[in-house]
């Protein structure tokens, strides 16, 4: 991948705890995220995913390891100075307006307050949040807090930007106009690492996606080739009494249901040699039909697996 | 320092604007004006009991508010989250933990000025006779005791939970002249052992009795008309000890909860 | 062992039930309501250390607030609380001050009875009726009569009286038997803490002459004191006379109000009744003053030991004023309906005592007539 490396993360270990009750909620993992690269990182409920990112921005503290931003040892104010972070449930300081809280932000950025005045009002409008300057946050529901969140963000327009559960709180609408951001700064060339639930989202912006699960990386892949294995093949059909199930088909394990075979094939080539060897045997083939199983179902099937490998096998 | 004063005067916008501090400062200032318009016996001008009254209720208030302010800086940020957005700018915890405490001392400066309004106006009121210089001694050292108070508390608040260290602060403040007294009086009745003990407590305790000059303000009176005052302001070398010594206090409270902070994961 | 148990635990229930009468039973005489109430039982109150230690915070309101108006007499200086002179001279701190001679100026600056305890009763310094000394002169009976007219009974009384109009402050004197809570230097064991707080807080040397401040800032505390506790006799006392050294009619009337609503909370309260005579006495108010003055007089018989010795429920303070009551009452009658009325009044008196020095010294002078004591009292303060 090209670029200078934004994220440099080296064999992270993150414990919790003290003596016997240590918990270890990150386990080794390395990861590099380079400049102007879109990465989903996703994974379970107590996978790592926010151990990772708050050792990325200093707020707790590696066990073992080592972790860069920008070639700065995170945590620095050096390796904040070009990163935007949203936090995974965002909540602002409720005695606060909406301007007040972007004139504190972008000032902690080292805004100037003209640059301010010139950048509050646009930016409110582009999260969705135009004539709302004025309104203190203690009157903002969550889906607004969250787009306040994104705003204060890039207000400093930030090379780098690092989110916490992307769309969490957002309706519809909102991770809609969320996703136009995103796509925005992806497309001025910003480096983006954010973890999310919403793996559509994941799919439909990231280049690259790093799966957590457990603490480890089980699965590190460009969407592209994640989701080349994701397709599947389906085939219904009768087989003649008396005659044997083809050994092309037999080796997927088709099931029976109620005299009418089904069996499901996930390689093309496979499937292409199950259809001519069942028509050599002389079986009736009632349908065919073919299916890509989408991020999610991986995700979950991954999950349920514990093993974390999906029952993909390959997929790592 | 832009920085320091950014999350500074979030930490005035909030003292301002949350309503338990306006209950603080508007019962204080109402009690003050109550004293004000005492008129026991039919007798004018008791300027004393309207100055002592008015500036103990001055010097409670300010410090229970600070120390409730203080106490909750931390504890709240890391209650409501607010703390990861803003130690994501690019910002050390030094900064801001510098700007908080700065908030607070402006904070503490607001409800002085307040009172002090409204004491000045009360004092004219009754056309009775106050020491400039001391007032002025009284509450340059109140806002240094409002520093001990406010480092001690975010000490406290990074060694307990809120609760606890807003009692614990209270309680020390309310108790600190009891204890001045008491270790002073009860020294010639030790042992060897108790008075090593009672000397370590004076000298590792802040003695914020020292810092309260209320007292000679109260009872600063012209001997006779025009003459001289009973009590007159601090010299010098004594205000400039009182500085070092609260100085001293306040940055030892500070590094130590500079240091828990900085090693605390969110 | 179980039912060892619940005997043990029963036992332990029936004392902590009955512990709070346990103490009446000690002394009823002294303790009332889990306080002493004599002048004895207050001074061992105030000068226990852990009263020391706590300062205004050891007890009721009233008390913290008689405290408050002590140091307001004294600018602010913190002296050891109510240490008994007599308790300094038995543990050899100091040579006994009590019984000393009779006579002095209330108002010179050097007169020894300024040397008082830090409190507002009376002064111990018996130079006057309760003497035991034995002077029989006109002369002395002259005195007696400028004493109780007065109205002098506390130490801090005396030196009021001395203000002249416009001052603000009293005379110096010195406190050299009474330390400052704040230590002295030499006494001091932490440096330079010691050496700030002695700057910080109001403190002077108590070697070193000082001024009194005039009591007319202490006038709210009195208030609040008898708000707080309306049985606070002393409250009612001293503020009254306090308000009545006002010199103005409207003050003097205050005055009259404020005792009259102590006597509405405490009508047995001989003191507040004695008060009360000399504040109608300064209102030219004579024929109602002597009511009050014979009020006074006979509560206080009613209350005094046949043989006027100190005891739990007497004390010298209490012997000062049934003096000045009963002599008050024995001048006016002298004074207004002549010799024979207040002889016959005096003796009146006596036999319902079993002894009483200063009458007896009246009685023999109104016998003899050619030594009738001269110079009608007024009821000014000022000596």
């Amino acid at each position: 991948m090209a670029g200078r490396p934004v994220i440099e993360i080296d064999d992270l270990v993150v414990e919790y705890g003290r003596g016997r009750k240590v918990t270890r909620a990150v386990d080794g993992i390395s990861l590099r995220v380079n400049e102007g690269e879109c990465v989903g990182f996703i994974g379970a409920n107590g996978a790592g995913k926010s151990t990772t990112i708050k050792t990325l921005m200093g707020f707790i503290f590696p066990t073992r390891g080592t972790v860069r931003v920008f070639g700065s040892e995170a945590g620095t104010v050096e390796s904040r100075r070009r990163i935007g972070y949203l936090p995974e449930v965002a909540l602002y300081y409720p005695f606060m307006k909406a301007r007040e809280l972007l004139e504190l932000y972008g000032g902690l950025q080292g805004l100037s307050r003209s640059e301010l005045r010139r950048k509050i009002p646009m930016l409110l409008e582009e999260v969705g949040l135009a004539g709302k300057g004025e309104t203190l946050l203690r009157n903002f529901s969550k889906g607004m807090q969250q787009r306040l969140g994104i705003a204060q963000a890039i207000i400093a327009d930030p090379e780098a930007l690092i989110f916490d559960e992307l769309s969490s709180g957002l309706d519809p609408v909102g991770k809609f106009d969320l996703r136009q951001v995103l796509l925005k700064l992806k497309s001025a060339g910003r480096t983006i690492f954010f973890s999310s639930h919403e793996l559509t989202e994941v799919e439909s912006l990231c280049d690259r996606v790093v799966m957590i699960h457990k603490g480890r990386i089980v699965t590190e892949a460009t969407v592209r080739d994640l989701m080349k294995p994701l397709n599947e093949f389906g085939v219904i059909f009768e087989m003649p009494n008396g005659r044997e199930m083809p050994p092309a088909v037999a080796a997927h394990q088709p099931e029976c249901d109620g005299g009418r075979w089904r069996v499901t094939i996930r390689d093309p080539a496979d499937y292409a040699a199950a259809v001519a060897a069942l028509t050599a045997a002389g079986a009736s083939i009632v349908s065919t039909a073919s299916r890509t199983r989408s991020l999610e179902d991986y995700f979950i099937s991954l999950v349920r697996s514990g093993d974390g490998t999906g029952g993909r096998g390959d997929a790592s | 320092m832009r920085a320091v004063w950014l999350i500074a005067r979030s930490v005035l916008v909030e003292a301002v604007r949350r309503k338990e501090i306006y209950v603080i400062v508007l019962a204080s200032l109402g009690l003050i004006g109550a004293v004000m318009t005492v008129d026991f016996f039919r007798l004018e001008g008791l300027s004393k009991f309207y100055r002592e009254i008015a500036l103990k209720i001055m010097g409670v208030a300010t410090a229970l508010t600070v120390i409730v302010l203080a106490a909750r800086q931390l504890p709240r940020e890391f209650e409501a989250r607010t703390i990861y957005p803003l130690l994501a700018k690019p910002i050390s915890r030094t900064t801001f933990l510098l700007g908080k405490l700065l908030g607070v001392m402006l904070a503490a400066g607001f409800c002085f000025t307040l009172f002090s309004a409204v004491f000045l106006a009360g004092t004219l009121y009754l056309g009775s006779g106050l020491h400039a210089g001391l007032y002025a001694q009284y509450l340059y050292l109140q806002m240094i005791q409002m520093l001990v108070l406010a480092t001690m508390a975010f000490l406290l608040s990074l060694l307990m939970n809120l609760d606890a260290a807003i009692t614990l602060g209270a309680v020390f403040y309310a108790l600190s002249s009891v204890l001045m007294s008491a270790v002073s009086y009860i020294y010639d009745w030790v042992g060897a052992v108790g008075k090593v003990v009672l000397l370590a407590l004076t000298i590792l305790l802040p003695q914020l009795p020292l810092f309260d000059l209320s007292e000679k303000t109260v009872h600063a009176e012209r001997v006779t008309l025009g003459g001289e005052w009973t009590w007159t302001a601090l010299d010098a070398p004594t205000m400039a000890m009182l500085t070092a010594y609260g100085a001293v206090f306040a940055a030892v409270y500070f590094g130590l909860s500079l240091l828990l902070f900085r090693r605390k994961p969110l | 062992m179980k039912a060892t148990a619940r005997v043990a635990s029963a036992a332990a229930l029936a004392l902590f039930l009955v512990s709070p009468i346990l103490p009446l039973q000690l002394s009823t005489q002294t303790v009332g309501g889990g306080r002493g109430d004599s002048v004895e039982a207050a001074e061992q109150r105030n000068a226990s250390a852990f009263a020391i230690i706590l300062g205004e915070f050891r007890t009721n309101v009233s008390d913290m607030i008689f405290i408050k108006t002590e140091r307001y007499l004294d600018s602010g200086i913190a002296y050891l609380p109510h240490i008994n002179t007599d308790a300094m001279a038995q543990s050899g701190e100091i040579e006994t001050r009590r019984r000393q001679p009779a006579g002095h100026d209330a108002t010179t600056c050097t007169d020894p009875s300024h040397h008082h305890d830090h409190d507002h009763d009376h002064d111990h310094d018996h130079d006057h009726a309760t003497s035991e000394t034995d002077h029989e002169s006109t002369d002395s009976v002259a005195a007696l009569q400028r004493q109780v007219e007065q109205g002098l009974t506390t130490a801090k009384m005396r030196e009021a009286a001395a203000l002249k109009p416009g001052e603000t402050t009293g005379h110096d004197h010195t406190h050299e038997f009474v330390d400052t809570i704040i230590r002295t230097a030499e006494k001091d064991f932490r440096g330079f803490i010691g050496h700030l707080e002695r700057r910080v807080k109001p403190w002077r040397d108590p070697r070193l002459p000082h001024r009194h401040t005039a009591g007319t800032e202490l006038l709210p505390w009195y208030r609040l004191a008898t708000m707080s506790n309306p049985q606070f006799v002393r409250g009612y006392l001293i503020g009254a006379w306090w308000l009545k050294k006002q010199r103005t009619e409207e003050q003097t009337l205050e005055a009259l109000k404020f005792i009259e609503e102590g006597i509405a909370n405490n009508p047995n309260a001989f003191q507040l009744h004695l008060m009360r005579g000399h504040i109608l006495r300064a209102l030219k108010r004579d024929a109602e003053a002597l009511q009050s003055f014979r009020r006074a007089a006979d509560l206080g018989i009613a209350q005094r030991p046949p043989d006027g010795k100190e005891g739990p429920t007497w004390t010298s303070y209490n012997e000062d004023d049934i003096t000045a009551a009963i002599l008050l009452s024995v001048f006016i009658e002298r004074d207004t309906k002549g010799r024979e009325a207040a002889l016959t009044l005096a003796r009146e008196y006596r036999s319902r005592m079993e002894t009483f020095p200063p009458l007896d010294r009246v009685i023999r002078s109104l016998e003899q007539p050619t030594q009738t004591p001269q110079g009608n009292a007024n009821a000014s303060d000022s000596p």
